[in-house]
């Protein structure tokens, strides 16, 4: 499994491309979900110039491509080809990256695992009875089995960052509105964030250089213009001031080997001279139902346009054609969606109808938002573990509390930049990682300070 | 004059207005898609990936729309909210793409406000409760294909502004009243287009009916889509007296939603409304609130054209019109500017006197020739070939009496045709009026002689004979005579 790991070896390889057809021929892992055709990217890869000039790239299926078809790993969507092309879909395009392969994803993203895709489940490359962690499932498998150097992701409320400790990659979810949210199939729009999977964060940085920037298409994008990610230069440790959430992390029960870690970490860079003071901002604990309440009732919104009434597939009744519009939505909603997006499109319907609990959800959002910018005047990032365990058993049940996505939760909820580096492995070899989350907007900082953090792992 | 037909002292209606207004933009609320110039277009032939709700796709708001729908709360006198959101309104329905529709629920882009209009004779304020933007849905058709329901998206995601007004009106004829000035406010400021057969301004008309005296509000019923000001004059009468008729027979009024059926002139029912619908409202996250800074709103109040209103009072008073021409100029801005234009080619050192014959007589030319001649080919005053200073120059001949008033007429008509300068025309035929008096006296002998008959019987007593006298005159004179003064000729040799 020892693979290239930045893009210059891949673009060292004879054939970049083609490594990956040879590579994931079979998909073994379930991470693909289509594929272009070799004959395409050969000829994609004649025209290409820019900085990712000739670098095959993965995307997850939640994201629109005019060349392969755009399913959010759902029945409803099979077959669905989007008339366009995503803005970061097209940024890569722009900048010579070829798009090799729409990747697998728990159904509309919704999910922590990557069981959840209508079509296949997701393998872990190090242990098939492991998921790779979701929703970005199928973009984590292929980067970290080697097939591809990046893939793209989304992050709604840790689906990039958690499969990318688990699998041993970096992941970096920028600032919300930094990065253009126009062709990402909406599961919740005030939480997604589109976000990507390296091998490393010099890579990281020069994918967020050609994706960040303003976009008249998405109106919540950011209207200035990002700083360079790959210009910024890499602080020196003694000048970091990274802060740690022992009340967060206290209450949860944390794998042994990702606490040792973790407190070997902090151990290591106080004495190289860094400052780690204790924060304690308010109300992190009510993330958790927060998030539940807001990305259900999002989510029962975004989704109401799947009733097979204009695009996608169409079910029809136990007894023929539905007779009224209601009835071949429910037809098509009970027959075309899975058990997960069901279960959270009842509660959100039910939370938009209630309203109460929204809007104290949305509450308990501004404070912690308001919070966490508050902590982040102190200090240039958070310092946290980015998952409480290593990947989790495919056969385990599922998680409603969302007690996996404790530490990236927050990040969302608040719409800050957070970046999963790899810490280190279990005694079984699964890997983990830890989190960093910086100021709103400082992306290309928080890019600095994790190439910092980087430099520092790989030595220590 | 009233339409009423209950006793008034007996019972009282109380009616509020939800009315739809279509904003003149090109694009639509909430995408880059042109939308339709005329009912010809091909269905489903504008739409851009966000008009079909298309998964991935973002709203784009429109700048213009919100412009629009703040010159509306300006001119209505609204308070314009410095900070607004957008808010999804949850149904399902074959002709609304996302399942949702944008809108304002919480917090709208005006509030307050009022309606100023004249009902018999007297000027009633009608308090505005909101306006709020949102996007219009497309069309279904269902009669096309039997058995299949088609769906044309070309209208969905048309701007419009809905204005609620609080239910402070009482009887139809106000109603119907308070909607003109509506309309006619809307139209001038080119808001809304204010085709209502087209459906570019919709009315709604909420409706309750109690016994005169009681403070406690009847059960309210909604009227929706009256589509004509008559229709909404005689679907309300009929529900007042569909009210008036249940409460006599000690029956309940059930809160309904009904239509107008204009052939049975009754209402009918379209559903019942004890189950409010559940439309789940959730604040638009993909749409940042709307904040409207000062200096916008004030940029937009300084380019606020003049009221309608107060141009009528401005023409009416500078050049001494009637009331009623007044008001048929300012109808329109093209009509008023056009008149203006003429008015202004009058000399300046002009006595009053003069120049208010001029101006009423150039008032009714446009009125009566000009706008005869306006149809759907030619649905503007500047589409035709008469000009400004064209109608100032016949103006000023029939008001100085040198043009008789039908030859004026003609003369007017032809212009706008040809577009020829008016006074060659007039010297080229002599077409002026004969105002000689020598002349004219000459003529008058000549009838007078040759009718010795009548000329004695008139002596008599009989009066009437002065119109025939008239009428020979004119008849046997080469050039038009003015009648003015061929009738004080006559009468001077008659006394």
């Amino acid at each position: 499994m020892s693979q290239p790991g930045t893009f210059d070896a891949f673009r060292a390889l004879p054939d970049p491309a083609a490594h990956v057809f040879e590579t994931s021929q079979g998909d073994p892992l379930g991470a693909l979900l289509t594929r272009a055709t070799p004959g395409d990217i050969a000829t994609a890869a004649l025209s290409a110039e820019g900085p990712l000039a000739g670098l095959p790239i993965g995307i997850k299926d939640n994201l629109c491509t005019r060349d392969l078809p755009t399913t959010a790993a759902s029945r409803i969507l099979e077959g669905y080809r989007s008339p366009f092309d995503a803005t970061v879909v097209e940024r890569l395009r722009a900048a010579g990256a070829l798009i090799v392969a729409k990747t697998n994803l728990d159904e509309f993203a919704m999910g922590s695992t990557g069981q959840h895709s209508a079509f296949k489940p997701t393998l872990h490359p190090l242990s098939p009875t492991h998921s790779p962690g979701g929703s970005s499932s199928g973009s984590a498998a292929a980067v970290a089995a080697g097939w591809l150097p990046a893939a793209l992701g989304s992050d709604t409320g840790g689906s990039l960052r958690q499969p990318a400790a688990t699998c041993g990659l970096v992941g970096f979810k920028p600032t919300y509105g930094r990065v253009s949210r126009h062709g990402l199939i909406a599961f919740a729009s005030s939480l997604d964030h589109i976000g990507w999977l390296t091998r490393s964060v010099a890579d990281a940085a020069l994918l967020f250089d050609v994706l960040a920037g303003p976009d008249p298409r998405d109106p919540s994008a950011l209207r200035d213009a990002p700083l360079r990610a790959s210009a910024q230069p890499t602080p020196r440790i003694p000048a970091l001031r990274l802060g740690l959430l022992p009340a967060l992390i206290e209450d949860t029960p944390i794998h042994p080997a990702i606490s040792r870690a973790f407190s070997a970490l902090i151990e290591g860079l106080r004495s190289a001279g860094a400052t780690l003071p204790d924060l304690s901002p308010a109300h992190l604990e009510l993330a958790g139902p927060a998030y539940t309440a807001i990305s259900s009732a999002e989510a029962a919104s975004n989704l109401a346009r799947y009733e097979g009434l204009r695009f996608g597939q169409r079910a029809s009744g136990p007894s023929g054609a539905p007779s009224t519009v209601e009835a071949l939505a429910t037809h098509s909603r009970s027959a075309l969606l899975g058990a997960e997006v069901q279960r959270r499109l009842l509660l959100g319907h039910s939370l938009l109808s209630g309203q109460t609990t929204l809007a104290h959800a949305q509450n308990a959002r501004a404070h912690i938002r308001k919070n966490l910018d508050e902590a982040l005047t102190h200090v240039d990032a958070l310092l946290t573990p980015t998952t409480p365990d290593t990947a989790p058993r495919r056969d385990a049940p599922d998680d409603p509390e969302h007690h996996r996505d404790r530490f990236t939760l927050p990040a969302n909820l608040a719409g800050l930049p957070a970046i999963s580096l790899p810490l280190g492995h279990d005694a079984d070899g699964l890997p983990f990682g830890l989190q960093l989350i910086g100021r709103r907007g400082h992306d290309a900082h928080l890019l600095a300070i994790a190439r910092a953090l980087e430099a520092f792992l790989t030595t220590a | 004059m009233t339409t009423t037909t209950y006793d008034t002292r007996r019972w009282q209606a109380d009616i509020g207005l939800e009315i739809h207004c279509q904003l003149q933009t090109r694009t639509r609320l909430f995408s880059p898609g042109p939308l339709p110039t005329t009912t010809e277009t091909a269905p489903n032939s504008l739409l851009t990936p966000f008009d079909l709700g298309l998964p991935g796709t973002l709203p784009q708001l429109n700048e213009r729309a919100v412009d629009l729908a703040i010159v509306a709360g300006i001119a209505l006198g609204c308070d314009i909210a410095p900070l607004s959101h957008f808010d999804r309104k949850h149904y399902l329905y074959p002709d609304l793409p996302r399942g949702y529709q944008i809108t304002q629920q919480e917090r709208p882009i005006c509030q307050k406000g009022r309606i100023l209009f004249e009902h018999e004779g007297q000027p009633h304020t009608l308090p505005l409760q909101r306006i709020h933007l949102e996007e219009d849905a497309g069309r279904s058709l269902h009669e096309k294909l039997p058995g299949h329901t088609l769906v044309d998206l070309n209208r969905a995601g048309t701007p419009l502004i809905e204005i609620v007004t609080a239910p402070e009106l009482h009887c139809p004829l106000a109603t119907e009243a308070a909607l003109r000035a509506l309309h006619r406010l809307m139209v001038w400021l080119k808001i809304c287009d204010g085709n209502l057969q087209e459906g570019s301004m919709r009315f709604d008309a909420n409706i309750s009916v109690r016994p005169a005296g009681s403070a406690e509000p009847g059960v309210r019923c909604e009227l929706k889509n009256l589509n004509s000001f008559r229709f909404v004059r005689e679907a309300l009468t009929a529900e007042i007296d569909r009210h008036i008729a249940l409460l006599q027979k000690g029956q309940p009024v059930r809160s309904q939603t009904r239509a107008y059926d204009d052939r049975a002139r009754q209402t009918l029912l379209l559903r019942e409304r004890d189950a409010l619908p559940d439309y789940r409202f959730l604040r638009d996250p993909d749409l940042p609130p709307l904040q409207l800074d000062a200096a916008r709103i004030k940029r937009l109040r300084e380019r606020h054209p003049e009221h309608p209103d107060a141009l009528e009072r401005r023409l009416a008073t500078t050049f001494n019109l009637p009331a009623t021409i007044a008001r048929t100029l300012s109808e329109s801005r093209a009509r008023a500017t056009f008149f203006e234009n003429a008015t202004a080619e009058f000399p300046p050192d002009l006595p009053d006197q003069a120049r208010h014959a001029r101006a009423q007589a150039a008032a009714n030319l446009l009125i009566n020739t000009l706008l005869g001649l306006l149809d759907t080919d030619h649905p503007d005053l500047n589409a035709l070939a008469i000009t400004p200073a064209h109608l100032a120059s016949i103006a000023t001949l029939l008001a100085e009496g040198e043009l008789s008033a039908t030859v004026a007429a003609a003369l007017c008509e032809e212009v706008a045709r040809t577009g020829v300068d008016p006074l060659r025309i007039v010297e080229a035929r002599a077409l002026r009026q004969c105002r000689d008096p020598e002349l004219l006296g000459r003529l008058v002998d000549e009838v007078l002689r040759d009718h010795p008959d009548q000329l004695e019987a008139y002596r008599r007593g009989k009066t009437k004979l002065l119109g025939f006298f008239i009428g020979q005159a004119m008849r046997r004179a080469k050039v038009e005579p003015d009648p003015q003064l061929l009738t004080s000729i006559f009468r001077e040799r008659l006394s």
